[in-house]
């Protein structure tokens, strides 16, 4: 994403200036003083971001009403993970630790829709225009850049060099974010959930106007058994290595300012058993991918602050972006029977994170789908 | 002569005094060719204005914000963080 200058972050254009938001006036969302020329005395009280609250909800109550408790605004999902790996002792520590380097990862109504987030050092996005629809490259993957946007665009290569190629829904696919990603789903419309993977599937590969006609009577991919279709989930077969993180540990500087380090990344390709099996997830198969957490990630802030680390997944259920029609699965049958390379064994687990095979009984893939002579 | 004044200023005040109870006779005006008086179904009422709230006069922030030489010589760019991060977030 390029860089904008400091004056470029806050340059406005008569394009903006001729729409609905500008008969509000700079002042009625953002504070400062009018009718001065001084800069300092201008910028008395005002408001970079203004609150969605009030600034937002009082014309777009209805869309605020949900958004508020929509995940890009509670961060309920890092919350769920860390109350499973934590516990009462050592949750105020923990929260210090959340709050440094965690808490800055949500978006208000602006940060789509007007300016870059915050984690991107902001700016406006088209000198105060407003945006119904966010650009995805200055918004979505400004964010969910390291995983998302690399696999989604193809930028991935896999550790003996090969490019791991984009996802056919970017290419040619076409498809921004939010032709999967809805603004239903954005604003929370769809229900409050407590992690992305609660509640149905959201989007769904098979939902109406995509892949509906998978397992029907027209579906003629021979792989497509019901035995198949009921214990693997979509990716199993259609998705190509993808980004692995591994154990991240957060700190402060001497001057206090928050950072974090993180051993190199690995793009791999991993089935494991299905830790969040349900009526809504039914299959026994899914993707698994490691993220960054480790034993003592938060150990600068205190000791042992994940006390329950084990109970919880390092190698969790993944929606990887990097779906292809073909991939090394769908070559052959003896691609995944009775190839113990595609699986997340406890031998490779013991290999590359030693330390979190208890956390992994539930996806440790034990037995091998047998070879088909 | 003398009654006759009497009876001809009796029948003036009798006149005058009859004319202050009368109700005056009223017609009404025709209704003017630009506002109907009463609404038909096929004219669509017109809502009540708004008052408008007051907008906070924002025109030294917007001759500001658009002057782009302005800007190049007073937008600074806060200090940054110092970036010790390694790897990928």
């Amino acid at each position: 994403m390029p860089p904008l200058e400091a004056w470029e972050k806050v340059f406005l254009d008569d394009k903006a200036l001729s729409k609905t938001h500008a008969e509000l006036g700079c002042i009625a969302c953002h504070g400062g003083v009018g009718g001065t020329t001084d800069k300092e005395q201008a910028h008395q009280g005002i408001v970079r971001d203004p609150d969605p609250a009030k600034a937002c909800a009082t014309c777009h109550k209805s869309i605020f009403e949900t958004y508020k408790d929509s995940l890009h605004v509670t961060l309920a999902g890092y919350y769920k993970v860390l109350r499973i790996r934590s516990d009462e002792e050592h949750w105020p520590k923990l929260m210090t630790a959340f709050d440094n380097h965690c808490d800055n990862c949500h978006a208000s109504c602006g940060q789509c829709h007007v300016s870059r987030p915050d984690l991107n050092e902001h700016g406006l996005l088209a000198k105060h225009e407003f945006k119904k629809t966010p650009p995805m490259n200055l918004t979505c993957t400004g964010c969910h850049g390291t995983r998302v946007n690399d696999e989604y665009k193809g930028l991935n290569k896999t550790a003996d060099g090969k490019p791991v190629p984009a996802d056919v829904h970017f290419n040619p696919g076409g498809m921004p974010c939010f032709a999967c990603h809805t603004g239903d789903q954005m604003h929370g419309a769809l229900g409050v959930f407590n992690h992305r993977y609660d509640g149905p599937p959201d989007p769904s590969c098979t939902q109406k106007g995509c892949h509906e006609n998978v397992g029907g009577p027209d579906d003629k991919v021979a792989y497509h058994t019901k035995v198949h279709l009921e214990k693997l989930q979509c990716q199993v077969c259609h998705a190509a290595p993808y980004k692995h993180c591994y154990n991240c540990h957060v700190q402060l500087s001497d001057k206090g300012v928050p950072y974090f380090k993180s051993d190199p990344s690995e793009i791999l390709f991993k089935i494991g058993r299905n830790p969040i099996k349900s009526p809504e997830r039914p299959w026994d198969y899914v993707v698994v991918r490691h993220v960054p957490i480790a034993r003592d990630t938060f150990a600068y802030y205190g000791e042992n602050l994940l006390p329950n680390f084990d109970a919880r997944e390092t190698w969790t259920y993944a929606t990887p972006h990097t779906i292809q029609r073909r991939t090394p699965q769908t070559e052959s049958c003896n691609s995944c029977h009775g190839n113990a390379a595609l699986f997340l064994t406890e031998d490779f687990v013991r290999r590359r994170t030693p330390d979190e095979v208890e956390a992994n009984r539930k996806v440790i893939v034990t037995k091998i789908p047998p070879k088909i002579p | 002569m003398r009654k006759v004044v009497w009876l001809f200023a009796s029948v003036l005040l009798g006149l005058i005094v009859a004319a202050c109870f009368a109700r005056p006779e009223i017609t009404p005006l025709p209704p003017s060719p630009m506002l109907p008086a009463v609404p038909t179904l096929a004219t669509k009422p017109v809502p009540p204005k708004k008052t408008p709230s007051p907008v906070v006069d924002s025109s030294t922030c917007i001759a500001c914000h658009t002057n782009e030489e302005t800007l190049k010589e007073l937008a600074v760019e806060p200090e940054k963080a110092e970036k010790l991060s390694e790897g990928e977030g």
